[in-house]
């Protein structure tokens, strides 16, 4: 593990819905400027672990520390305002609305009316938004475009340049590359690592191993609940990772930091 | 698709054409305006009575003259719609109106704009309770007196044996005329010792036999009852048959329609009260030929009811409900 | 050359009137327009014109907030009950002597409780507001009904607040219409120039998106819910200032008009998108076909036929006009 504070530490997490247990004793690091997979099949319990961490709902045992300090995540707007981030698959951007609005939504830039009412400034949103675009290489038409028309790498650019243009500390991405044509794929994996220049951490969490395994610096391993390992990148195959998630045990001689 | 849209628009523009009509020599329009419309049996006479003076009028006319008559009211009962499409109507300058006066209130302002600006209007099946002077300035009023006829019901049933209970169903509250038949009628059987109450029923035929049921199993001893329209009539009966009460339950109507004619032929129903609608519709507009064209002009009200359908000449308006006339 | 710069200025026209918002409802405005003005007797005159712009008035006050609501994701089918509701309190109370702004101002926190109440039980028990708004519906005119047995009430003062609520000026023109004007561009201001705006329209896009994002979804619906039913109130005692009269049978049937107006003004029923000024065309759409068939001389069995089948037409007219403009 790096030197250092890691920027989340989830320690023994356990949840239980009703009589099914998700997770069980779950440990779980993210270090700064660090890009982590997390992998597992359907059912190993990655999105529950993303949503204690978003603050959806809260664990039934364990403790969350953030940038070393312990934190008790009671909504999605505490996990925000914190700095965690996160870009769900299809509910990340309001599709009927245009990317300005999308980009500034529940953090308007606004200007008070008699010192009272709120007014949009609807000019600076959008000079905003066209700069911080294009300062992350995003290429988008015009910011008026509603994301109903956008291409789905182009939707994942608006969500991720959303998250570091509001100085998102940890990036947690739901399945980014998912129906996404190769080009736009690489697009977007380009700006994961741009993301990663910027100061970001982020969780990607992806069934697509190849794709994460190409930025990645570290993959967490989950299965029916528990977690199988943490491994560098260094350590293992793409293949290995595969096998690991498939038969949902680790091989003999990979390396398990 | 920039065919269906068009094929639409030239529909639509069809569709008005059809209706806008084409006219030769003077006109004149008329329209009657009232509060009920194409749901109900008994507005439908008021309907033909108007086109029938309107065609008879029409039909070869020494003058050429040619009516246009044309006859508004809601789907459902609503103030507010007979009060747009009073202002509608008004805006086209007819020749002529007849207003059912539902609610004095809402209609006094358009009404009133109406005749000064010299349009003649009459009233019809509702007048304005108010003494002249105060009421509105219709030329008169065409139609039943609706208190008088809530009494003469009640007298008819008195004469024919004292009930031991009596209600009158109501099946649209706050209609004036409604409830001035109800009071009438409720005033006389009071007066004579007979307790006697309004039971609000509503249009919903399935709802109102739920409430008649209701009614009944509290106070079993009622056996008169005075429906106020063709369709609280019909769930009566279908009521009284249910709970085979037919006999034992004195029922008195009011308006004729298919079902109250046979109910009386076959004796389930005492007599029903004819306010003769069809003179409401025919009436008004022969009248108001004749103002336009020579300034004649009735000095009185016309009652048109109550008149009564009984054993003595159901036959006869049997055969004159098939066809629309009563 | 000419007929080029010509051509270019027509572009870039066409181009900015279908930037405006709702321009589809327009559209179909300006053909039923057109059509009426040869069907219609004396439809180009300021008197039915007054007549049209009244009946939208108070239509378009309720609408405004059904847009809002709609936008948001959710539905409210008791604005008609509502609306009765609120103009009887403040009828009654101006009948008894209470100061008229006193009244008013207690038959709008009467509308807000309502709305408040609808609001909570949609977002607390997450039951679709398409339910809770028709139990409501129902429960309010009931109550409506059993507190006034049936019965109206009429005003027969003159009072200043009644005038500037709904009084008369220039060729029959009233100051509902001001009134409507005035809500549109508030309603239009708060729903595209300010973060609350931003959050009806996230929430009816992506409720979940939305709430994942921070929005207060919950919240934003309430709050829609009361800004609904508050004008619904409002626009209940704005007609009570016209007619001077309510009755307990007012508004029945307005929410569907108002949900027609909405839809036919191009907001999405699924939420998500919308406008206020398409509301605004709607509802003078709808106010036009109602009169424009009246004074069409369009027959009375016809006439609700002839207003769902020009609905339709209105409503494919945009729908295809949006696609065009894509």
């Amino acid at each position: 593990m790096k030197v250092g504070e890691s920027l989340v530490k989830m320690v023994r997490i356990s949840k239980n819905f009703g009589r099914v247990c998700a997770l069980k004793d779950v440990d779980f690091e993210v270090g700064y400027r660090e890009i982590v997979g997390l992998v597992g099949d359907n059912g190993a319990g990655k999105s529950t672990l993303i949503k204690i961490l978003t603050g959806v709902f809260p664990p039934d045992a364990g403790e969350i520390y953030f940038e070393g300090k312990k934190v008790f995540l009671n909504s999605p707007k505490e996990a925000r305002d914190l700095g965690i981030e996160t870009v769900y698959q299809n509910l990340a951007l309001i599709e009927l609305m245009s990317v300005t609005r999308n980009m500034f939504l529940g953090r308007e830039v606004v200007n008070k009316f008699f010192g009272l009412i709120p007014v949009l400034n609807m000019d600076k949103m959008r000079e905003i938004t066209t700069e911080s675009l294009k300062d992350l290489g995003i290429d988008i038409r015009s910011t008026e475009e509603k994301i109903v028309n956008l291409s789905g790498g182009q939707r994942q650019a608006v969500a991720i340049g959303r998250a570091i243009h509001f100085g998102a500390k940890l990036l947690i991405l739901d399945e980014p590359t998912a129906a996404l044509s190769i080009r736009e794929c690489h697009k977007v994996l380009d700006h994961i690592l741009e993301a990663k220049e910027k100061g970001v951490s982020v969780i990607f969490i992806t069934h697509n191993i190849y794709h994460v395994y190409s930025v990645a610096d570290r993959f967490t391993v989950l299965d029916h609940g528990i977690k199988l390992g943490d491994f560098r990148k260094q350590d293992v195959t793409a293949e290995d990772i595969i096998e690991m998630v498939r038969t949902g045990q680790v091989r003999e001689g990979i390396c398990n930091s | 698709m920039r065919k269906v849209t068009l094929f639409l628009m030239v529909a639509l523009v069809l569709l008005t054409v059809c209706f806008s009509g084409l006219a030769l020599g003077k006109t004149y329009r008329f329209y009657v305006i009232s509060h009920g419309g194409p749901g109900d049996p008994f507005w439908g006479v008021v309907m033909k009575g108007m086109e029938d003076a309107a065609a008879f009028v029409n039909k070869g006319n020494p003058d050429g003259d040619v009516i246009e008559a044309t006859y508004l009211g809601p789907a459902k009962y609503s103030i507010e719609e007979l009060v747009n499409m009073l202002n509608s109507a008004i805006a086209t300058k007819p020749d002529g109106m007849a207003v059912t006066i539902t609610d004095p209130a809402s209609v006094e302002g358009p009404l009133r704009k109406a005749i000064e600006q010299g349009i003649p209007v009459i009233a019809i099946n509702v007048p304005d309770p108010r003494p002249e002077g105060e009421r509105i300035p219709y030329l008169f009023y065409i139609g039943g007196d609706e208190y008088l006829s809530g009494k003469k019901a009640a007298e008819r049933i008195l004469a024919t044996g004292k009930p031991k209970r009596a209600i009158v169903t109501i099946h649209e509250i706050g209609h004036i005329g409604l409830e001035l038949r109800a009071k009438g009628f409720i005033e006389v059987m009071t007066a004579n010792g007979v307790p006697a109450e309004k039971l609000a029923t509503y249009l919903d035929p399935t709802q109102a036999i739920e409430i008649l049921k209701s009614y009944f199993a509290k106070n079993p001893d009622t056996d008169a009852i005075f429906t106020l329209g063709s369709i609280d009539s019909s769930y009566v009966l279908a009521f009284l048959r249910e709970q085979g009460l037919i006999g034992k339950v004195k029922h008195a109507a009011f308006d004729v329609c298919d079902e109250v004619v046979a109910a009386i032929k076959e004796g389930a129903t005492l007599f029903t009260i004819s306010q003769q609608q069809y003179l409401q519709g025919y009436l008004p507009i022969i009248y108001l030929y004749l103002y336009n064209k020579y300034r004649f002009l009735p000095a009185n009200d016309i009652l048109t009811g109550p008149g009564f359908v009984d054993a003595s000449n159901v036959q006869l308006v049997e055969e004159l409900v098939k066809k629309k006339f009563w | 050359m000419e007929s080029r710069r010509h051509s270019l200025l027509f572009a870039q026209l066409l181009g900015s009137i279908q930037r405006c918002p709702g321009f589809e409802a327009l559209a179909g405005l300006v053909v039923l327009f057109a059509v009426f003005s040869f069907t219609a007797t004396r439809f180009l005159t300021l008197e039915s014109l007054a007549g049209i712009v009244t009946v939208a008035s108070e239509l378009g006050i309720v609408a405004c907030g059904v847009t809002l609501l709609m936008i948001s994701g959710e539905f409210d089918l008791s604005v008609g009950s509502v609306f009765g509701f609120s103009a009887m309190v403040f009828a009654s109370l101006s009948n008894v002597g209470v100061p008229l702004v006193i009244g008013f101002v207690l038959a709008l926190l009467v509308a807000f409780f309502i709305g408040w109440t609808n609001g909570l039980i949609t977002v607390k028990f997450h039951i679709p507001s398409f339910i809770t708004t028709l139990g409501t519906m129902m429960l309010w005119r009931g109550v409506l009904l059993a507190w006034t047995g049936g019965f109206g009430v009429r005003f027969w003062g003159k009072s200043l607040f009644l005038d500037v609520l709904n009084g008369q000026f220039f060729g029959g023109f009233r100051a509902s219409a001001l009134w409507f004007v005035v809500l549109v561009a508030i309603c239009n201001f708060a729903l595209t120039r300010t973060p609350y705006g931003n959050s009806v329209y996230a929430t009816g896009g992506s409720r979940e998106a939305a709430r994942l994002l921070g929005i207060p979804v919950d919240r934003v619906k309430v709050v829609n819910f009361i800004i609904v039913a508050v004008l619904s109130g409002l626009a209940g005692c704005v007609q009570f200032a016209r007619f001077a009269s309510v009755d307990p049978l007012r508004g029945q049937g307005m929410e569907l008009e108002a949900i027609a107006a909405t839809v036919v003004g191009g907001t999405l029923m699924s939420g998500g998108h919308g406008s206020l000024v398409g509301t605004l065309f709607g509802v003078l759409l709808i106010g036009m076909v109602r009169s424009g068939l009246v004074m069409s001389g369009a027959p009375a069995y016809w006439y609700q036929a002839f207003v769902g089948v020009i609905l339709i037409i209105a409503v494919i007219i945009n729908t295809k006009l949006r696609e065009w403009a894509k």
